[in-house]
């Protein structure tokens, strides 16, 4: 345990002036502004322990102030373990060093190299204490200096840079480790650098474009590929050789078979060429036997055309004896037939003329009646005639009469209209006027309008007053009564206008009144019916006119007078038309003309029995010339054949008598047999089917040939391509390039076989020092871990911290959390956990050596939560440690819980020193 | 008496193209030093012809020089040399032997056998029934047309002398393999020999049907390639006298080894001081085991010389484990975390070295061995 006491010191830096600073155990706050020397007073503590000072180097020449060159001098008092010292400085070429010893009351003062001795024995300090000491050496064994700004993730490299061992001594120490002990690591460095070389170090294969086993693999692809393809094509072109020569042997093959298949398809046709011989043979026979076949014919049928000329001259000469016969028989026939035709004809005549004479008579009888008609007729026109001229006469007066009356129907309505419009006016009057009803009680004698008027009782007087109305009872009232005013006086104009009107109109029609104009318009009305009726009178005596009539009647007498007289003229007795009652005449001679009809039918159905008889005896006359002329026909051109045909006869056997066709006939039969034989003959010697089997051999034996040749073109076609295949291929020298390739392919496999080994050692060196480094390492450690944990407890409780070999904090760790990895922390987080472990080593570290912690302005990005968290470390840290604590932030970090022991304001320091 | 030199499979332009071009350059001009030293025995033997029983060019598609110089080589030894195709160079599409190359430069006595048509030779003593290979992969017996009257008519005394390429039904290659040859035919066609080709190495399969094998070794078999056949034949349906000849410069070597310790070490550098000399060597070394580091070190220098004197060490199997011995790990002084990772590894390295070795065992002696040299990196 280590006590500094008391720091002097004079002309160091920016010191000039002699300052003395007071130290006690526990937490020491030393504060004041930036630059007034805080660090320098820390520094001179440093050196004040380490730097030998009789040397003129860069180090203690760094240590004078900038202006005089002054050399510095130092004292620093401190206590170890009850033991007070006072080291002594005084630094330059001429420097010196001093340590006064004092042990239980005993002073012992020692000199320059007694001193240096003394203190290295003190505080155990390696051989290469006593060279030139340098800050940048954060840490020494015993002072623990957390520099400015200096509080990241290394911190053990900080406290065990300057004597080589350290912390890690410490740890190996406690936790009986010695790690890679004498130049392992150097040894594990390169076995790592060897794995690296391979693998990746996250154990992978290295895969960039220089890596060993890559390009061994891959050089090894590539050969085993190129020789695989020389193989290949090796393979390839031996097989396409073959092929070739294949092609070769088959078709040689072919060609020497094709002179052989020829040589079959000239036999076949030679072969052929006689069956065609044969065949032509066979078929003069044939036609040799057709001819003979037809000569046969040709006079077999002479023979049967002479039979038939035969036949028909006898049958000719039947027929003509035949038709004679008939002739004869149709003659007499005829003749009777004719006789009684004229017999039917004249009764004809006969009864014909007597029907004719009936109808004559009829006829004038009737034209008689038809006169007697006309005649009534005429009486009867000649009555209506008169008549209607009669009825005429009647007319004439009647429309007279009708004509007399002038009013018409329009006038009169007219006229209604007007008095209807009076009749209004007056209504239209009374209903404005007043109505005065004046009765008396007793006779009176009263005045109206000045005139006087007497009113009996029960008999009261009405006025209508339109205008006024003076009722004066004399000597005793006058009474006015006014009706009212405008309206009635002009109602009563235009009743006025109205009475007008209608006494105008009556003027006009020349009538009284209303009711004699409708009066007289009946009447009116009635004499037109009258003329109508006569008319239609008239219509119905005589359509069409009186006049017409009378031109009728004129005309039926000239008529009858002409029928009469042509009828006179036929010897007709017309006196029937004087007689008074034409009726019964024209009854009489109806009866005549019915008679007369019964005896004209009578006559007439005579006659159509003559008429049929002669008909039937024309008819049968008819036919017998018919058939008679027809035989005599038939006769002739039986005759005419008759002729024909002897002659025909007559004209062959001329030419050839009967026994010489006959003998003719059967020299024909002889030679078509003769024929046969010779046809059947050539048939037997060609054989049936010969010539098509033959036929079918040659196309088959020719088939043959072009099929072969066929084959060879397709043989050439495919030796052509692979000719064309092999000269693509470079085989040039290729079984030295196989030769090559399959050395070239072993080499590279051998080289990958050995980079494999080599990868595969590498690793298994690595893996086994890896595999033992970390277990060491985790045992290394735990000392470390442990006090760290506890100090942490006060930030993260229960949380742990994972260092690497080189006592950097790796990651925090915390219980149900995921690690949290040291870089990955805020600036402020770094700043505290670097702070923690440094204490911890410091602990560590105080086990065995004396050790002050120095912390300048070290919390310098921790927020004030944070820091009073660490200040609680801090000052749990003090209780067993001295701490000196450098800051700017003064007084408030005591307000923030730290609990100083000791407060030195260098500010004030400085500033006493000054004044002197 | 009918004197020949047999021979086959030189495979000339066989590329070698694991190796780099100045040593591949140097086998491949081997096998053409084979030809012309085969050739000059044969005129030194005053051999009749050269029979080349196929694969006379490693493929059809080889570089023309390769054409060029083997044909000159061919004029100016001035014997008759018949080839026939084999399945390297088959005779089919594209064959080498069918370029304007061969054609403008062949020489009259190189006479290329693309049928099975006899050929008379040698003043018409000797009879070659060709068996071509037309293809790379023959499925039938190429020798089957071979009867006792084919090539009788030519001249019915002289010496038969069968030409094919392909592996004999004695292999027991079983039915699917392909250019199988039935060595049958000597007796079915009558023939005093059947010289073959394809088999590298020298092999007599009756007294009448022989191997000559690969002049010049081109793989690591033992089965004694990098001859050719002399062969005597006094007259039709004698036994021929057949003698082997060496024409191969370089040797192919085989050697398995399992490094445990010092002992082991020392074995192999007395393995290399024996080849006279290494540069005339390929070695197919297949080794593994587990070594200390120094020990490691000292075979490293070894195989760094073997891999630079040699033509070619062809390093196969698991390879030697690397791994620190208990005294260097304590040299290092590590304690710490460091210390119990060497803890851990060296116990999953245990089963290294032992029978139950591990790739996981392998793989922890790697890494002790990395953080060895780690740790003397830092140190120096």
């Amino acid at each position: 345990m280590i006590h500094i006491k008391r720091i002097e010191l004079e002309n160091f830096r920016s010191f000039t002036s002699p300052v003395a600073i007071e130290l006690t155990q526990g937490l020491n706050v030393l504060h004041g502004p930036n630059e007034v020397g805080k660090t320098t007073i820390v520094e001179a503590l440093w050196h004040g322990l380490l730097t030998r000072p009789d040397r003129k180097n860069q180090v203690t020449e760094s240590l004078q102030p900038r202006e005089s060159k002054a050399w510095p001098t130092t004292r620093l008092d401190f206590e170890v373990d009850g033991v007070d010292y006072s080291l002594r400085k005084a630094f330059g070429t001429a420097g010196s060093m001093r340590l006064i010893r004092t042990r239980d009351g005993s002073r012992e003062e020692l000199g320059d190299a007694a001193a240096l001795e003394a203190v290295a024995g003190l505080f155990d300090l390696p051989p290469k204490f006593g060279k030139p000491a340098d800050t940048r050496d954060t840490g020494a064994i015993w002072l623990s200096w957390v520099k400015q700004g200096a509080a990241g993730g290394e911190p053990g490299a900080d406290i065990t840079e300057y004597t080589e061992g350290g912390i890690k001594e410490q740890l190996a120490r406690l936790s009986e480790e010695v790690l890679a002990g004498a130049d392992g690591s150097a040894i594990y460095d390169s076995a790592r650098a060897a794995y690296l070389e391979f693998f990746t170090p996250s154990g992978g294969e290295r895969s960039g474009a220089d890596a060993r086993l890559k390009m061994a693999r891959a050089s090894s692809e590539d050969a085993a590929q190129a020789h695989e393809a020389l193989k290949q094509l090796e393979e390839t072109h031996g097989r396409l050789l073959e092929q070739r020569d294949a092609a070769d042997r088959k078709l040689a093959e072919h060609r020497a078979s094709v002179p052989k298949l020829r040589a079959t398809v000239r036999e076949r046709e030679e072969a052929l060429g006689e069956l065609e011989k044969l065949e032509a043979e066979r078929k003069t026979r044939a036609a040799v036997e057709q001819q003979r076949e037809a000569e046969l014919a040709g006079l077999v049928e002479r023979e049967r055309l002479r039979a038939t000329l035969l036949e028909q001259t006898a049958e000719l000469e039947r027929k003509l004896e035949e038709l004679s016969d008939q002739q004869a028989v149709a003659i007499a026939d005829l003749e009777e037939a004719r006789k009684s035709q004229g017999t039917a004809r004249k009764r004809f005549e006969t009864e014909k003329e007597r029907v004719q004479d009936l109808e004559r008579e009829l006829r004038a009888v009737e034209r008689l009646v038809g006169l007697v008609d006309a005649e009534s007729n005429r009486r009867q026109l000649a009555a209506s005639l008169e008549d209607a001229n009669m009825i005429r006469s009647a007319l004439l007066d009647a429309r007279a009469a009708a004509q007399a009356i002038s009013l018409d129907e329009n006038t009169v309505n007219r006229l209604d209209e007007l008095t209807s419009e009076l009749r209004d006016a007056r209504v239209r009057l009374e209903a404005a006027a007043a109505r005065v009803v004046v009765s008396a009680e007793s006779v009176v004698q009263l005045e109206l309008d000045g005139e006087a008027v007497s009113i009996e009782t029960g008999e009261p007087m009405e006025r209508i007053v339109t205008d006024s109305l003076i009722v004066r009872l004399p000597g005793t009232l006058g009474l006015q009564i006014q009706a009212g005013q405008g309206s009635v006086a002009d109602l009563r104009t235009a009743v006025d206008a109205h009475e007008q009107a209608v006494s105008v109109a009556l003027g006009e029609a020349g009538v009284e009144s209303l009711a004699e104009a409708k009066s007289q318009l009946r009447e009116r009305s009635d004499r037109e019916g009258r003329v109508q009726t006569l008319e239609t009178r008239i219509e119905m005596l005589a359509p069409g006119g009186v006049d017409a009539l009378q031109t009728k009647v004129g005309t039926l007498d000239h008529e009858l007078t002409q029928e009469r007289s042509r009828l006179e003229e036929v010897g007709v007795d017309c006196a029937a038309l004087g007689a008074e009652d034409l009726l019964a005449e024209r009854s009489a001679l109806r009866t005549r003309a019915d008679e007369l009809e019964t005896v004209v039918e009578g006559a007439r159905q005579a006659l159509g029995g003559a008429e049929d008889a002669r008909a039937e005896f024309d008819a049968e006359v008819q036919g017998l010339e018919v058939s008679q002329s027809g035989v005599a026909a038939e006769l002739v051109a039986s005759s005419e054949r008759h002729e024909e045909a002897a002659q025909a006869l007559a004209k062959e056997r001329e030419a050839l008598d009967d026994a010489e066709l006959k003998t003719k006939v059967n020299e024909a039969k002889q030679k078509l047999a003769d024929a046969a034989a010779d046809r059947a003959k050539a048939e037997e010697s060609l054989g049936a089917g010969v010539l098509e089997g033959a036929t079918r051999g040659l196309e088959d034996a020719t088939k043959a040939v072009e099929s072969k040749q066929k084959e060879i073109s397709k043989l050439e076609q495919d030796r052509a391509e692979l000719n064309g295949r092999l000269g693509e291929q470079d085989v040039e020298k290729l079984h030295e390039r196989l030769a090559v390739a399959q050395n070239a392919r072993d080499v590279a496999e051998a080289k990958q076989k050995r980079a494999e080994f080599e990868a595969a050692t590498a690793r298994l060196l690595f893996e086994t020092l890896e595999h033992r480094k970390e277990e060491s390492e985790a045992r290394f450690l735990a000392p470390l871990q442990t006090d760290v944990a506890e100090l942490l407890s006060q930030l993260w409780p229960n949380a742990t911290i994972e260092l690497d070999s080189k006592l950097c904090i790796e990651r925090v760790v915390r219980p149900g959390k995921p690690g949290l990895e040291f870089d990955a922390l805020s600036a402020g987080a770094r700043e505290q956990l670097g702070i923690i472990v440094r204490l911890s080593m410091t602990r560590l570290l105080a086990k065995v050596q004396p050790v002050v912690v120095v912390l300048d302005d070290s919390l310098v990005v921790t927020d004030d939560e944070r820091f009073r968290d660490v200040a609680r470390v801090i000052n749990y840290v003090a209780r067993d440690l001295q701490v000196l604590f450098l800051t700017c932030h003064w007084p408030r970090q005591g307000d923030l819980g730290l609990a100083a022991d000791n407060v030195v304001d260098i500010g004030s320091v400085r500033a006493l020193a000054d004044a002197g | 008496m009918v004197r020949f030199v047999h021979t086959a499979d030189l495979q000339l332009g066989k590329p070698f193209a694991y190796l780099d071009v100045e040593r591949a350059a140097l086998l491949g001009e081997a096998r053409l030093q084979a030809l012309r030293k085969l050739l000059e025995k044969a005129g030194e033997s005053s051999a009749d012809f050269v029979v080349v029983a196929g694969d006379f060019y490693d493929a059809n598609t080889i570089d023309h020089a390769w054409v060029v110089k083997a044909n000159d080589l061919v004029r100016h030894a001035g014997v008759p040399v018949y080839v026939i195709p084999g399945n390297h160079d088959h005779g089919g599409g594209e064959s080498i032997f069918a370029t304007n190359r061969m054609r403008s430069t062949q020489p009259d006595n190189l006479h290329v056998l693309l049928t099975d048509e006899p050929v008379l030779c040698v003043g018409e003593r000797a009879v070659i029934l060709p068996a071509p290979l037309l293809r790379r992969h023959e499925r039938r017996d190429v020798t089957e047309h071979m009867t006792s009257e084919l090539g009788r008519d030519l001249v019915p005394s002289a010496v038969r002398i069968g030409l094919a390429h392909g592996g004999v039904t004695e292999f027991g290659l079983g039915e699917d393999a392909m250019n199988l040859i039935d060595s049958g035919v000597v007796e079915r066609a009558e023939l005093d020999y059947l010289a073959l080709g394809d088999w590298h190495g020298l092999k007599q399969v009756t007294d009448r049907v022989w191997y000559s094998g690969t002049p010049e070794p081109d793989r690591f078999k033992d089965n004694e390639p990098g001859h050719a056949l002399i062969v005597e034949i006094e007259h039709q349906g004698a036994q021929p006298e057949v003698t082997p000849f060496p024409t191969a410069r370089y040797r192919w070597l085989r050697r398995n080894q399992s490094f445990r310790g010092s002992d082991d070490i020392a074995d192999f550098e007395a393995f290399l001081d024996g080849l006279d000399p290494m540069s005339d060597c390929l070695v197919r070394l297949e080794y593994d085991g587990a070594l200390t580091l120094s020990e490691n070190q000292r075979l490293e220098a070894a195989l760094e010389q073997a891999r630079h004197g040699l033509v070619d060490l062809r390093e196969r199997g698991a390879g030697v484990v690397a791994m620190p011995s208990d005294e260097e790990l304590q040299s290092l002084q590590l304690d710490g975390y460091v210390g119990k990772a060497v803890g851990d590894l060296r116990l999953q390295s245990k089963s290294v070295g032992t029978e139950h070795e591990s790739e996981g065992g392998r793989l922890a002696a790697a890494a002790l061995n990395l953080l060895y040299r780690i740790r003397e990196t830092a140190q120096q």
